[in-house]
C-alpha cells in the first residue's frame, strides 16, 4: 500500500477511535487528513498532470493548495455535476468545521 | 466588482429562484470561505442553485484566488453563527408553493409528503390536508 493511503487509512481508524471517546476536535482533524491524503493519491496518480499543473499555479501566486485539491478531485469524481458539487460542499465543509474547534458537530 | 458586491450578487440572484428561501451569510476567517446557509434543507440540490454557486465561485477566484465560496444547508459541519447579511423569505401564493411540491411528490407511487420545514409550509399543508386531502393518507414530517 503506497504511504498516502496507508496514513489516509491510520487517520480513517484515529477518527473512529477519537470520535468513540469524544475527542472531537482531535477526530475531526484525522477525519479531515484521512481525505486529504486520500484525495492526493488519487490526484497523483490518476490525475498527474493536472495535479502538477495545479501545484505549479500556486507557486509564488495566490492560492490555497487545500482548495486546489478540492476543486479538482470534485472535478474528477464524476461527470454529473451534482455529485460534483455535492463533494465539494462536504469537503469544504469538513475543511471549515476542523478549524473551528468551539463549534463542531459530531 | 468588490467581495461585497459579489455577495450581494450572490443573495439577490438566490432569492429571485427562491423566494420562500432564508438564506444568512457569513464570511468564516479562519477557513477563508464565504458560506450561504439555504434553508429549507431540499432547496440546496437544485441545479441552478448549483450554477449560482460556480459562477460566484469564478468570481470570487478573480478577486480573491485563496478564498472559497460554498452553500450550506441545515445538517451541514459548519453553523452560520453571526451572520453579517440574513436575507428572509417573501411569501408568495401559498397554493403555488403546495402544488410544486405535490408535482414533485405524485411521481412517487406511495405518496408521501414530507415537510422538512415546518416554519415555512405547515400552515399551508394544514389548509390542504384539511379541503383537499380527500380519502388519501398522507403523513407529514414536521
Amino acid at each position: 500500500m503506497s504511504f498516502l493511503l496507508d496514513k489516509s487509512k491510520q487517520n480513517k481508524e484515529a477518527f473512529f477511535y477519537l470520535m468513540d471517546k469524544s475527542v472531537n476536535a482531535a477526530a475531526v482533524h484525522c477525519c479531515y487528513y484521512s481525505c486529504v491524503q486520500k484525495i492526493i493519491y488519487i490526484l497523483e496518480e490518476w490525475y498527474t498532470e493536472e495535479y502538477e499543473a495545479g501545484i505549479a499555479s500556486l507557486k509564488g501566486g495566490k492560492g490555497n493548495m487545500h482548495k486546489m485539491y478540492i476543486d479538482l478531485i470534485s472535478e474528477k469524481v464524476s461527470k454529473n455535476k451534482s455529485e460534483q458539487r455535492s463533494l465539494r460542499r462536504k469537503l469544504i465543509e469538513l475543511k471549515s468545521a476542523r478549524l473551528e474547534v468551539g463549534t463542531i458537530k459530531m | 466588482m468588490n467581495i461585497d458586491n459579489l455577495i450581494e450578487n450572490a443573495l439577490d440572484k438566490v432569492q429571485s429562484i427562491l423566494p420562500n428561501a432564508q438564506l444568512e451569510y457569513q464570511y468564516k476567517p479562519v477557513s477563508e470561505t464565504h458560506f450561504i446557509k439555504i434553508t429549507p434543507r431540499y432547496l440546496i440540490d437544485l441545479e441552478e442553485i448549483g450554477e449560482i454557486e460556480e459562477q460566484i465561485s469564478d468570481e470570487l477566484d478573480k478577486l480573491h484566488p485563496e478564498q472559497m465560496f460554498c452553500f450550506i444547508t441545515e445538517g451541514s459541519l459548519v453553523e452560520i453563527e453571526n451572520p453579517s447579511r440574513i436575507v428572509d423569505p417573501i411569501r408568495r401564493n401559498p397554493y403555488i408553493e403546495v402544488l410544486d411540491i405535490l408535482t414533485v411528490d405524485s411521481q412517487v407511487d406511495d405518496l408521501r409528503i414530507e415537510v422538512v420545514d415546518s416554519k415555512f409550509y405547515q400552515p399551508d399543508f394544514e389548509f390542504l390536508l384539511t379541503e383537499n386531502a380527500g380519502n388519501r393518507q398522507y403523513a407529514m414530517a414536521a
